[in-house]
């Protein structure tokens, strides 16, 4: 690694680190307990639950960006992040679906139901567990690569669907900090900003960091193949 | 049940509620003859703090997982990599013979 790569990476892991500590700190001390029918305290789930499912949104769109030029121009640098992405998406996706029913079970008294956004969102991670499966498991060549590519750009395709299925279909999900929604407190707001802050930092150096593993393994690969082809001619 | 009496002041068809309706029954008549399913649960009763602390430890262990994965990748890398670098090292030492 280069030394300003080294510096950059440094300087992002020690600021990952202090935003999440900090956010932790605010939830803990500083985020006012809310009603007693959005969860009590419980309800501070919210200030990583919501931010999660944002880190969410913005590892599709590094994915679907990728994916979509991974299709159009099939380089090592496309693929390295579109997989890199579909990994991330899956962690921040389980971060949601873990966090979620546990707010659930105290809000609503069940820890899941059907609601829209919860089985959109559902079918979304799942996509992008498939894109992670197929790539471990389906070999590592063009066309596989390809199809995981496809496979990326749909379940970014149906992210859209997630975010909007609240104001379509209704169902359980609150709508406070949406259009329409009663908003919250400002205590709340700078401890939800925070926490939006906190996950965009902790995707960016995940990001990063399986970007950058991804490209080395490729490297590796080539590097072993050649060896192998030199071996047999020699 | 036997010790419901009627009320004057409730209006026709309302009765009052036994005066300890949650103590035992004090006779074997009126125990609870049947379970009837309700949806959801009557009364939301799980604690807050448990679910609360459940989902940041399930957060920092999603994350710690993540991270060791990710750690592990690179370790085999390294490995792969040490093997090339052998490999490369016999071939030059090869070609130098």
């Amino acid at each position: 690694m280069r030394n300003r790569d080294r510096g950059w990476a440094l300087a992002l892991t020690v600021a990952t680190a202090l935003l999440l500590a900090g956010l932790f700190c605010a939830v803990a001390y500083r985020a006012p307990i809310a009603q007693a029918e959005a969860g009590g305290l419980s309800q501070k789930i919210f200030y990583f639950h919501v931010p999660a499912a944002y880190a969410l949104y913005l590892c599709g769109a590094v994915c679907c960006g990728f994916s979509a030029a991974y299709l159009v121009r099939p380089t090592s640098q496309n693929n390295a992040w579109a997989r890199a992405a579909s990994e991330c998406a899956v962690f921040f996706g389980l971060v949601v679906l873990t966090s979620g029913p546990l707010w659930a079970k105290k809000a609503w008294g069940v820890y899941w139901t059907w609601d829209p956004r919860l089985t959109t969102l559902l079918l979304s991670v799942l996509i992008y567990a498939s894109v992670v499966i197929l790539r471990v498991f389906a070999g590592d060549g063009d066309s596989e690569r390809r199809f995981a590519a496809a496979l990326g750009v749909l379940g970014t395709v149906n992210l859209p669907i997630v975010h909007l299925s609240v104001r379509k279909w209704g169902g359980n999900h609150p709508t406070v900090i949406t259009r329409g929604g009663g908003g919250i407190s400002p205590e709340m707001r700078h401890v939800l900003l925070l926490g939006f802050v906190a996950m965009t930092a902790l995707s960016a150096l995940l990001l990063w960091l399986r970007a950058r593993n991804a490209k080395q393994h490729d490297r590796v690969r080539e590097a072993e193949d050649e060896l192998d082809l030199s071996d047999v001619i020699d | 049940m036997s010790d419901v009496s009627q009320d004057p002041g409730l209006g026709p068809g309302l009765q009052r509620p036994p005066v300890n309706s949650h103590s035992m029954p004090a006779t074997p008549e009126a125990r609870a003859s049947e379970f009837v399913a309700v949806s959801g649960s009557e009364s939301e009763n799980t604690s807050a703090t448990t679910m609360l602390v459940t989902a940041y430890v399930l957060f920092w262990l999603l994350l710690l997982g993540f991270i060791w994965m990710t750690w592990r990748r690179q370790q085999s890398l390294a490995n792969r990599l040490q093997i090339i670098e052998s490999k490369i090292a016999n071939l030059r030492s090869g070609e130098g013979k």
